[in-house]
């Protein structure tokens, strides 16, 4: 991974740890389950790694 | 005032476009859909249009806030498309483009189901052309896959038609009772809303296109058939789940994709996929998210397909593989290219934002429709985050230069009113046909939308490799399509064809024992026991039917010799005989 997609990839660490501080913040008022959002996001991009990896090996012909 | 249907206007200044020349030309072009506008600031709801025709009286111009709306971004959006296509020379694609605008806005202010009928064809008719001007053998057997699909879809919607009206006597445009007539009008609709499987028609098309066709086709044929479902299937179950489907099965496909006019045809059937959902999901704040995800789709999606025709228009590349480092050489398209991306990625601030929160709150309701319309947003995010890099940002040296003014002026546009949606999203849920109360900048959506979408940076930024395009066929359901046809032809070919020739035969073998009956009928008629009777012998298998039968054939054989003793008149006779018996039968009922 070259340096700048590094920094974007922390950038972006740092901007989502600090929507959940918000998020918390939220709960405190009671109407949010905490990061539900980022669970859905890594259960999607698990999703979609899963099915390119399997859709490339089942659909392997170049065209 | 007296307004005329909108589509009147398209239909009827086409007609004008191949007698004008230079910039008289393109000023008509554009005035055509301004003087469409100026006649729907007049229609003011409830206004009809009615025409008598075979004793029926068919409204082709039915207003209400519904229709007012979905014309309206019609109208807008047609301006914008045509302005982009100003430097398009065959007076033909301007003509269809003209007539299939006109024909989508028919569709829409229609108050009667043969009236849309009527413009839902013109509407698969004219876009054919779209592709057709593409000009390659490949557009050509596309454009014949695309009329094939939609003849298929406009017959089910004829059909369905014809029975609800023979059951009901009704052609009201609205909410219809489940039955025969309801599957088939939902088939007929769901083929152009892009419903799974009967949507491989829009990715095998919408890429063969003409660079400016596939602008127009992305904006009004599945526009119309999620119009028509808003009027006739709100609120069912089903529809939801295939919105559902829609979202997540079309963004994983367009993920896997290499050119980029495909992946964008993927991605309609993705955003469609909310539409359909919040339209099938049935409440107040489901129907408008779904038209306010209408409304913005039209413009990011348009603006979407514009920044890849300018691509292409000035690469001649579509694939993934071959783009990249653009952002240098296409500043301007590149910047509005992320402006769309942003949009339909529903970041926080430009319009998409607003009218996929709206669906997404909706769909609370359904839990499973929620998790795959929430799933694809990552999905959403992720493919134009490998449009994005492979296209503009990665370096690449590739030869091009900005895209031609004409058509950043009409991307600009849209890009500006991307953004203004986003930032003061009233000014389009002003507009939306129902009362709602949405707030799309609470806390709860800003936070939730912005996480999900920061993680999905990451996992890209991390997992890059995976996302690389490759130069790979994808199979999708028109290979089952294809494997079926296959068939068909091969039944047509083989067992249909061995069929008609035993029929062949058969007629053959008629006419001649016919014949061979008219020669001597008498001894035809004494000769005929004697046939069954051998008939009878030899299924039984009895064992003297052997002599009976070399008795017979040389019966058979002195028949035809003796034929002078009956003349051909009297077997007229008797022919004349048997057809009169048959109209006194067929006079008097006895059968």
């Amino acid at each position: 991974m070259d340096a700048c997609r590094s920094k974007m990839a922390i950038v972006l660490g740092f901007g989502s740890l600090l929507m959940l501080c918000l998020e918390l913040i939220q709960v405190g008022e009671g109407y949010l389950f905490l990061g539900y959002n980022i669970v859905l996001a890594i259960i999607g991009c698990i999703y979609f790694i899963t099915a390119i990896k399997i859709f490339g090996i089942i659909q392997g012909g170049v065209s | 005032m007296e307004v005329v249907p909108p589509a009147s206007i398209f239909l009827l200044g086409a007609f004008l476009v191949p007698l004008l020349k230079g910039r008289l030309k393109k000023a008509y072009l554009l005035s055509i859909p301004l003087l469409a506008l100026i006649d729907l600031v007049f229609i003011k709801p409830q206004t009809s249009y009615v025409i008598s025709f075979l004793n029926m009286d068919l409204i082709l111009l039915q207003a209400d806030g519904l229709s007012l709306f979905v014309g309206s971004i019609f109208v807008i959006i047609g301006f914008l498309c045509i302005l982009y296509s100003l430097n398009v020379r065959e007076d033909g694609q301007h003509f269809s483009s003209l007539w299939y605008i006109g024909s989508s806005l028919g569709v829409v202010f229609a108050g009667d189901l043969f009236s849309l009928l009527f413009f839902w064809e013109i509407m698969a008719v004219s876009s054919v052309f779209l592709i057709w001007y593409q000009k390659g053998r490949e557009s050509i057997d596309a454009g014949f896959r695309y009329i094939l699909m939609h003849i298929f879809g406009g017959s089910c919607l004829l059909a369905g038609t014809v029975i609800h009206y023979s059951t009901t006597k009704s052609i009201a445009v609205s909410s219809i009772d489940p039955g025969i007539s309801y599957i088939l009008i939902l088939i007929g609709v769901g083929l152009n809303a892009v419903f799974i499987p009967l949507h491989t028609w829009l990715p095998d098309a919408y890429p063969k296109a003409t660079i400016t066709g596939a602008v127009f086709m992305s904006v009004y044929t599945t526009k119309t058939g999620v119009y028509v479902l808003a009027r006739m299937f709100p609120g069912v179950e089903a529809v939801a789940y295939m919105g559902g489907l829609m979202a997540l099965y079309g963004v994983t496909f367009a993920l896997l994709q290499n050119d980029v006019r495909k992946l964008l045809s993927y991605h309609i059937i993705s955003q469609v996929g909310y539409m359909v959902a919040g339209i099938g999901l049935g409440t107040a704040l489901g129907i408008n998210g779904g038209l306010a995800h209408l409304f913005n789709n039209i413009l990011y999606k348009t603006l979407l397909f514009m920044c890849a025709g300018a691509m292409i228009y000035r690469t001649g590349k579509s694939n993934l593989t071959e783009l990249g480092g653009l952002a240098r050489k296409m500043p301007i398209t590149a910047t509005l290219f992320v402006i769309a991306a942003l949009s339909i990625s529903g970041v926080v601030g430009f319009n998409g934002f607003v009218s996929k929160g709206m669906v997404l709150e909706a769909s609370h309701s359904l839990s499973i429709v929620w998790l795959l319309l929430e799933l694809a947003s990552v999905g959403t995010l992720l493919s134009f985050l490998k449009v994005g890099y492979y296209g503009f940002f990665r370096k690449n040296e590739i030869d091009a230069k900005e895209a031609p003014q004409i058509m950043l002026v009409a991307m600009l546009i849209i890009a500006f009113l991307c953004i203004i949606i986003g930032l003061y999203p009233d000014l389009l849920l002003s507009i939306l046909p129902y009362s709602t109360e949405y707030h799309p900048f609470s806390p709860t959506h800003v936070l939730g939308a912005s996480q999900l979408l920061m993680v999905t940076g990451i996992f890209f930024l991390v997992g890059l490799r995976v996302f690389s395009p490759h130069d790979r066929v994808t199979f999708d359901f028109d290979y089952i399509y294809g494997k079926l046809a296959g068939l068909f032809l091969w039944f047509c070919r083989d067992p249909m064809i061995e069929l008609a020739s035993a029929l062949d035969r058969m007629a053959v073998k008629a006419a001649n024992s016919f014949l061979w009956f008219c020669m001597n009928p008498r001894r035809a008629i004494d000769y005929l026991p004697h046939r069954l009777h051998l008939f009878y012998l030899e299924l039984v298998r009895a064992e003297h039917a052997i002599e009976v039968r070399v008795r017979l054939d040389e019966q058979r054989i002195k028949h035809m010799k003796r034929r002078e003793q009956i003349s051909i008149s009297v077997t007229i006779l008797l022919v004349i005989l048997i057809l009169l018996l048959y109209l006194f039968i067929y006079e008097f009922g006895i059968i």
